[in-house]
């Protein structure tokens, strides 16, 4: 059997499908909380 | 940047990197799949859809829980099965197919990622769905007027954890090449955050029911259901921690055969004890029982109905009634004392059952040789394991024991496991030993096989003295017939030709050694043919260069043991966190607060009772 096909050949490219949507999902968290707390410091 | 290579009618098999178009295809879907569930939880944070909250609910209706922990509940026991499918499939493609030619070009990946992916997002869920109430008393403050359920949040932290292992595998296969054994450290990964989300979905829950009886509203599912959700949690837990026996199941373990009663009593030890004392009378007995039956309908389906090598299975039924009797004594009062004597129990006649019915069920049969070996392994990890299961039961009912204690268990538990997995993985090769094979056809590419070990010590009292053929579209395990001191026959004929890779394996105490009978040319990672010769005498070597030909044995030492490390560090914080997270929901409720909902086991344990009556169908 032969291939014909194109590699990846860095790992992060095997990372986009399922791992940068999670990565972004937290990210996202994380920025709100962040504002929140930045929010609090500047309402005291 | 990212580099690509073309390879126009290449060999067979890279050994590594996934196909763009795969990884484009993946990326698309995910990618929709995870802005629709983002536009619907920012609609519905921003209240401009109800449609979320009312599934939520109409899915709690059903199960007398809160909507933030029902719908995220489902969700996470269809996303399990759904990976602990794919895993059991994968496993089985490896042990029949050999490695993966990407790490998308596998159908059962997509089964385990999207399975993770949605343990992520059920997490998720849960954090988002709550408005305009505290879910819970240990739930956490993202902002002034958003919180969220510390379950949600350790649901997540498991899915997220398993998910980075994806990646990381495919760093680790660069690095060091493919290593085709379940017990990469970066498979771990996958199969350690999968299991240990149940954790975060036994917090989950708790909080839900704690959210409910300060309300004061009647929950509305019958007490028969609400024990059987946590029987599941449990069995569901029991399943994951039994998926990292499965090379055993399937029989062909890479390590040595005194590790699997040790992780049979470890698993049985923790999700038994846990789940008796949860869920009360019948419990830890339902718990086994929902193993076997998922279980056995995922390995009917993977084998006979899909076609590949039919996984084994445990049994822990002995195991489970010893923790159902050991519950009619006054120790259930004393969750320690209880987790600690059930551990034992477990690790002694518990392993007695489990020895008894590898003779009927297991490929690789437990053998005389490693009965002090095992006991000494088992027992404590038993111990531990036990007391660690009702560290989490009395977490989840509000009464962890203090602090100092609890943190001595958790530290005790995990150096007792390390030292005996380092133990059980110590294994030698016999120096200058070496094994003549005669071959005789017996149709084509098929032979049987005479053999003579020199010396004959080799395998005085061995575990298995065996050949096995697999990775050539299928698996042959032919456990070797003793025909004189030293000398063995197959009794089937073993397939010595195409893809196959055909070994003589020997596992006796510590002695773990193979020799190759036939292995084929693999230009992909330039290795050489061993033919199949009609008489050959070879040399015996470590089992792993022969099963696991991928792994690039030369990589320096400082890199094998620094990507290890960060394994291990993301591992560390994974248990932490649930450590964490079990410890504020303990420190946050009331003892006896679930009482409605398993009135039986919180009497039994003498946890204060508020009220309503004893519901003797409970159990």
């Amino acid at each position: 059997m032969t291939y014909d096909v194109v590699l990846a050949h860095h790992p992060l490219v095997t990372a986009l499908p399922f791992v940068v949507p999670a990565c972004i999902v937290v990210g996202l968290i994380g920025a709100i909380i962040w504002r929140d707390r930045r929010e609090d410091r500047v309402d005291r | 940047m990212i580099q690509t290579t073309l390879l126009l009618a290449a060999e067979p098999k890279p050994a590594g990197g996934a196909a763009l178009g795969e990884v484009f295809a993946a990326t698309a879907g995910v990618g929709f799949v995870t802005l629709l569930l983002l536009g619907l939880a920012v609609a519905h944070r921003t209240r401009r859809t109800t449609v979320l909250a009312r599934f939520a609910d109409a899915v709690g209706r059903r199960t007398g829980r809160p909507g933030w922990v029902a719908l995220p509940a489902v969700m996470v026991a269809l996303s399990l099965i759904t990976a602990l499918f794919g895993m059991l499939w994968d496993i089985s493609l490896h042990i029949g197919r050999g490695r993966d030619e990407g790490p998308l070009a596998n159908p059962a990946h997509y089964f385990i990622l999207v399975g993770l992916f949605l343990v992520f997002a059920a997490g998720m869920l849960a954090v988002v769905l709550p408005l305009d109430e505290k879910p819970g008393p240990a739930s956490v403050k993202i902002t002034k007027h958003w919180h969220a359920p510390v379950g949600g949040i350790l649901i997540a932290a498991s899915g997220f954890y398993a998910l980075i292992g994806f990646p990381l595998d495919d760093v680790w296969h660069r690095l060091f090449g493919q290593d085709v054994t379940l017990w990469g450290p970066t498979h771990l990964m996958l199969i350690t955050g999968a299991g240990l989300s149940l954790i975060g979905q036994l917090v989950l829950e708790q909080e839900g029911h704690a959210a409910t009886a300060g309300t004061g509203v009647k929950e509305a599912a019958k007490p028969i259901v609400l024990w059987g959700l946590r029987v599941a949690a449990l069995g569901g837990m029991l399943i994951g921690l039994s998926v990292f026996q499965a090379e055993y199941d399937f029989g062909v373990p890479q390590f040595r055969l005194v590790l699997q009663p040790m992780m049979i009593a470890g698993a049985a030890g923790l999700a038994l004890v846990a789940a008796r004392l949860v869920g009360g009378r019948g419990a830890a007995l339902g718990a086994a029982i929902f193993f076997l039956t998922l279980r056995g309908v995922i390995s009917l389906i993977v084998g006979p109905a899909l076609g590949e090598p039919t996984p084994s299975l445990p049994l822990y039924l002995g195991s489970a009634i010893l923790i159902e009797l050991l519950a009619l004594t006054p120790l259930l009062r004393s969750p320690m004392a209880f987790g600690a004597v059930g551990g034992l129990l477990i690790g002694t006649l518990g392993s007695v059952t489990e020895a008894i019915w590898s003779y009927v069920a297991m490929p690789l049969p437990w053998t005389s040789d490693m009965r002090v070996e095992g006991l000494l392994m088992t027992v404590p990890v038993a111990v531990a394991a036990g007391l660690c299961g009702a560290l989490l039961s009395m977490g989840v009912q509000g009464r962890l024991p203090r602090p100092a204690l609890s943190r001595t268990v958790l530290v005790a538990s995990l150096l007792v496991l390390t030292a005996s997995v380092g133990n059980g993985l110590y294994a030698t090769v016999p120096e200058g030993a070496e094994a003549t094979v005669a071959l005789t056809p017996a149709g084509e590419g098929m032979a049987n096989a005479e053999v003579t070990l020199d010396p004959a010590s080799v395998a005085d009292d061995p575990s298995w003295v065996q050949l096995t053929a697999w990775q050539g579209g299928g698996l042959v395990v032919d456990r070797l017939e003793r025909t004189g001191p030293g000398t063995y026959r197959s009794t089937e004929p073993v397939p010595v030709d195409g893809d196959w890779k055909t070994l003589l394996r020997v596992h006796d105490g510590r002695t773990l050694a193979a020799t190759p009978v036939f292995l084929p040319e693999d230009v992909a990672i330039d290795a050489e043919e061993v033919p199949a010769e009609a008489t050959s005498t070879r040399g015996f070597v470590p089992e792993i260069t022969l099963l696991q030909r991928e792994r690039d044995l030369d990589a320096p030492g400082w890199l094998w043991a620094a990507s290890n490390a960060v394994v291990l560090v993301l591992s560390l914080a994974l248990i932490l966190a649930l450590a964490w997270g079990v410890g504020r929901l303990s420190r946050r409720i009331t003892p006896g607060t679930f009482d409605d909902e398993s009135p039986i086991a919180a009497q039994e344990q003498g946890l204060p009772h508020r009220g309503g009556a004893l519901r003797p169908g409970v159990a």
